[in-house]
């Protein structure tokens, strides 16, 4: 049927514009969805695939010692794959004078050989010569560092000195730097030594063949306890790490987010075909009417004119699908970056992009399909006999309304010329309202978290959390030392210890999870303002009973309230009993009382282990630099230290992460709907040509002409930013409850930004003149004798 | 005016038809009421008639493009008042050939395409032979050179031949023709009688609406409606006589 060909051809080729809006508005949607689906692809396997890669310890033991002769009698033992020693020093580095940050050294046996906890050169040196370290890549933002400077570090036992960066490694089996604030670093034993530490290697990090799940690993794990102690060796520790990547969670649900918009987009490019599709059929009637007339069937007319949406959608599926896949990828790379990952492969099934062609095309086929279909269906003498817009034969339902509204005839005119074509300027209407609607929800989700987050920050009641590496006995001491410091206007010492939750009942030693700050407050402490999810909060007295907050209880299995287990502390476990599930802004931790924290640690009960201090507003940096001398003078190394403004920074520069990819991804689809806009009101300039030509015959001036039709314009705009905000609210809801349960691990208030909502409305009025802008223009351009004979 | 029973051969059929439209939900309007007549094969036959009177119904009826309200109508052997949309377009495409008073070329394909495409849609021509024949077609109506050219850049009668070109393309035995004169000038409009006429003698069957004396008189019958009604009128074929 090559005539027909010709007549697709010919059809298109006869609006070029909308075509090639058409066109664009699939392209648009079907790019959105290539990247979205190429991102989720190679994420999904490769977080994965890049933590398993590090060949992640499946148990470690620490140990008195660990000789190689130990090391290499564990590889023989039943179960296990692979066993290294190492050892972990923790230091501070001063990045700036005043401004120390924790750096974990990690003594590695044999950079050469490493056959646990794997990590890879990427940059200088390696292995590094004795007296210089090897930089994870992602403590290099938080060291403030590069290969070739130096670092000044003080070491436990207060050991200072220079060491310069050999070079770069990285490490997929490590959460970023920047989530904790800390840097990591690799040493040889007789660079460990120079900072005044033992050399000897007291860690064994074992991968084992069965590690479906923690009890299996525990079993292997305490035959192997079984076999050390024979060996003469003393177990201190035995921990069994979680072995799966720490932002896995998040990451599922941003690429969730991602998916869910990019299908909006898609559908938005759908509704904008079937809109156009209407409107060309609307011109087409009477060609269809004359086909049918010398014989055509419906099924042959439904051919002719699918077939363009066929072509245009092949098309912009063939292009869009490449661009997608590139954007995609480099997302991912992005992506990987931000979660310290290595992407091994930016490989993307071929099958993928099959159901990605199979959408561009479907959807804006299906959604050509029916008005294709109607228009071809009509009877013969209706369809020759069209007329195209037809003059109502009743009085607009709104003509009240807007003769209420205003007096004006001109607005009143095109007021009413907005509602002729109901279902085509519905649909317009829909598809800008719903890119809006995308648009408001991606910015009060990221509104919504950053209230949480700043909520969160302010219940505590501190501003600057410091741990130490071990407990200070001299609790009033060093408290009056701090009370000292300029600015601080309190301060509150805990106790603190790092505890793992026991996994195995009946084994020789304790065997536990990976470690968790357990947190004491003071009795009368006033930074304890805990937002209690469920059960409740501990009383001064009670031994025995913890709080964890949400995102442990949601990292870690076992924690709800009422569950008994152990705290595993070195080779010791207490049995305690989850009260309460509190929700803050913080990293997985467990909160008790001195009672109860001394029975688990055995610690004196006016030993402090960490220090939350409050102090005035934007001095918490000085501060944490002269808590760092007070500590320092009392022989004391902090772990860990965070002020408000590092953490909240951290986290919101990763929602902006978010909201600049939920913003994208509703541009684009406002893209679609202004694309749709254009196209509607050119159509309906068209249509109304010889009216148009009639008001100019009678008196209107071409300007008055132009206002008509951009006020029509306009009336969509404000319909669509009402829509847009209305369905925002229920979109923003959802969305807020899906990333606050997933990505923050709290509950995220609801939000709204006006900021957004103004800005929504200025960027409707903008892309609703703009589409009018030129059917108007070219509806003034002829002289009213051509508008007037215009059939 | 009374109303008289009109035969004039059987190519064609109507008996008793009858057409109305509903103009409200108790209002409605007769168009044609109790029409019965006979055409014969191979005559022109003139629908002549004020405005209103109900030809263009009376025609559409006969297309298979309308409905009757009432009534039985039969063309060329086949009762068609019972057939479903598509299959009218099926039976139209075989059997007859519709020239419009404004034409209604397709405004995106030239005039040759035109004819193919309704050749396309029946598909009775062979399809190796459809270009040879619409060649010689728009040579038969003398247009053979526009052949290439999209239709707004013809003239009227190039148009209008144009048109009856591809209501000739699948042969159909039957040709109707809405005022097909009714935009061309005098001298146009005669040309274009010659061409129905070498039609005529060629054994097709020409019914046309028009306002047109000079069709009238050619016409071997004419049917002269007064609103919606036949009004008793000279035959003038030679074998039918008057009745």
């Amino acid at each position: 049927m090559k005539t027909s060909w010709r007549k697709v051809w010919g059809d298109w080729r006869e609006s070029p514009a909308r075509s090639v809006l058409v066109g664009l508005a699939i392209f648009v949607g079907i790019t959105a969805l290539s990247a979205v689906l190429t991102t989720r692809t190679i994420l999904l396997r490769e977080v994965d695939a890049s933590f398993q890669s590090s060949k992640p310890a499946a148990i470690v033991f620490l140990l008195d010692s660990v000789s190689p002769e130990t090391v290499e009698k564990a590889r023989h033992q039943p179960g296990v794959i692979e066993a290294d020693a190492r050892k972990l020093v923790r230091t501070r580095v001063e990045v700036v004078p005043g401004d120390w940050r924790t750096m974990l050294v990690f003594t590695v046996r044999d950079f050469r050989d490493l056959r646990v906890s794997v990590f890879k050169p990427t940059m200088g040196n390696f292995p590094p010569r004795d007296g210089e370290l090897l930089i994870e890549q992602s403590s290099l933002s938080v060291l403030k560092t590069k290969q070739g400077e130096k670092l000044h570090i003080r070491a436990p036992g207060g050991t200072i000195k220079d060491l310069p960066v050999g070079g770069i490694v990285h490490d997929t089996g490590l959460a970023p730097g920047w989530q904790d604030n800390s840097g990591y670093a690799y040493a040889s034993p007789a660079t460990i030594e120079g900072l005044g530490q033992s050399p000897q290697f007291d860690e064994l990090r074992l991968t084992v063949a069965e590690n479906e799940s923690r009890e299996s690993t525990a079993q292997i794990a305490d035959d192997l306890s079984k076999w050390l102690v024979s060996e003469g060796r003393e177990i201190q520790r035995t921990e069994i790490p979680l072995l799966r990547h720490p932002h896995a969670d998040q990451m599922n649900v941003l690429l969730m987010l991602l998916l869910i918009f990019s299908l909006l987009a898609l559908v938005l490019s759908g509704i904008l075909t079937a809109n156009l599709m209407a409107a060309m059929m609307a011109k087409q009637t009477r060609q269809v009417g004359v086909m049918k007339a010398v014989g055509a069937s419906v099924r042959q007319v439904t051919r002719i004119y699918a077939s363009g949406i066929l072509i245009i959608s092949v098309v912009a599926v063939a292009f869009g699908i490449p661009l997608g896949t590139i954007a995609g990828r480099a997302y991912a790379a992005f992506a990987a970056e931000q979660l310290n990952l290595a992407i091994a492969s930016y490989a993307v099934p071929v099958w993928l992009f099959g159901i990605i062609a199979v959408f561009g095309v479907g959807v804006p086929l299906f959604s050509a399909l029916l008005p294709i279909w109607r228009t071809a269906q009509k009877p013969t003498l209706e369809a020759l006999q069209d007329v195209g817009i037809q003059p109502p034969n009743k009085p607009n339902r709104f003509g009240k309304l807007f003769d209420f509204l205003t007096a004006d005839r001109r607005l009143i005119l095109a007021l009413r010329n907005t509602f002729r074509r109901p279902l085509r300027m519905w649909l317009s209407l829909g598809a800008l309202a719903l890119g809006g609607a995308m648009l408001l929800t991606g910015v009060n989700v990221y509104s919504s978290l950053i209230q949480a987050v700043d909520d969160g920050l302010n219940r505590r009641g501190d501003n600057l959390d410091v741990r130490l590496l071990r407990p200070a006995s001299n609790r009033a001491e060093i408290v009056g030392q701090i009370n000292k410091i300029e600015n601080v206007k309190t301060v509150e010492a805990w106790g603190n210890a790092l505890v793992s939750f026991g996994l195995s009942e009946n084994s020789i030693n304790a065997i536990g999870t990976n470690r968790y700050s357990l947190l004491a407050p003071p009795d009368d402490s006033k930074m304890t303002n805990f937002k209690i999810v469920e059960g409740r909060l501990i009383e001064p007295n009670e031994v025995g009973a913890i709080v964890v907050n949400r995102i442990l209880h949601d990292t870690e299995k076992g924690l709800s309230v009422g569950n008994d287990l152990n705290l595993v502390f070195g080779e010791n476990k207490f049995p305690v009993r989850v009260v309460g599930v509190v929700e803050e802004i913080s990293e997985p931790a467990i909160y008790t009382n001195s009672k109860t924290l001394a029975a688990v640690t055995k610690f004196s009960s006016q030993s402090v282990g960490a220090f939350r201090l409050l102090t005035k507003n934007g001095s918490e940096s000085k501060v944490a630099a002269a808590l760092e001398q007070v500590l320092a003078d009392n022989n004391l190394i902090p772990v860990f230290q965070m002020t408000r403004e590092t953490l909240r920074q951290s986290m919101t520069d990763h929602f902006l992460i978010l909201l600049f990819v939920l913003t994208a991804l509703a541009l684009s689809a406002l893209a679609v709907g202004g694309f749709g806009l254009a196209t509607t009101m050119s159509l309906n300039v068209l249509e109304r040509r010889r009216e148009i030509g009639i008001i100019r015959a009678t008196g209107a001036t071409p300007q008055a002409v132009l206002r008509i039709i951009l006020i029509e314009g306009l009336t969509i705009a404000v319909l669509s930013v009402i829509l847009a905000i209305v369905v925002s609210l229920p979109l923003s809801a959802l969305v807020g409850l899906v990333v606050g349960k997933h990505g923050l691990h709290a509950a995220l208030p609801f939000a709204v930004s006006f900021l957004a909502m103004t800005g929504w409305m200025v960027l409707a009025v903008v892309i609703a003149l703009a589409s009018c802008l030129f059917p108007a223009l070219g509806s003034i351009k002829l002289s009213v004798r051509d508008v007037l004979a215009y059939e | 005016m009374t109303q008289t029973n009109i035969t004039v051969g059987d190519f064609i059929k109507l008996q008793n038809v009858s057409k109305q439209f509903r103009l409200t939900s108790e209002k409605s309007f007769t168009a044609l009421s109790e029409i019965t007549l006979e055409i014969e094969a191979g005559q022109l036959v003139a629908i002549f008639g004020k405005s209103g009177s109900g030809k263009s119904t009376l025609l559409n009826l006969i297309a298979g493009l309308d409905q009757p309200t009432g009534g039985e109508i039969s063309v060329a052997g086949e009762t068609i008042n019972n057939l479903s949309e598509n299959r009218l377009a099926v039976w139209r495409g075989k059997n007859v050939g519709i020239v419009f008073q404004f034409f209604q070329l397709l405004p995106t394909l030239t005039v040759l395409e035109n004819i193919l495409l309704a050749m396309d849609f029946v598909g009775i021509v062979p399809t190796g032979e459809r270009k040879e024949k619409a060649q010689n077609l728009l040579e038969l109506v003398g247009i053979a050179d526009q052949a290439g050219k999209l239709p707004a850049t013809l003239s009227g009668g190039q148009q209008q031949r144009a048109a009856i070109t591809r209501a000739l393309a699948n042969d159909p035995p039957l040709l109707l023709a809405d005022e097909p004169t009714g935009n061309l000038d005098s001298k146009t409009s005669d040309a274009v009688l010659e061409l129905f006429d070498g039609l005529v003698k060629r054994g097709k069957t020409l019914i046309v609406v028009t306002h047109d004396e000079e069709i009238a008189s050619q016409a071997n019958s004419t049917i002269r409606l007064a609103d919606g009604k036949l009004v008793k009128e000279k035959s003038f074929s030679t074998v039918g006589g008057e009745k």
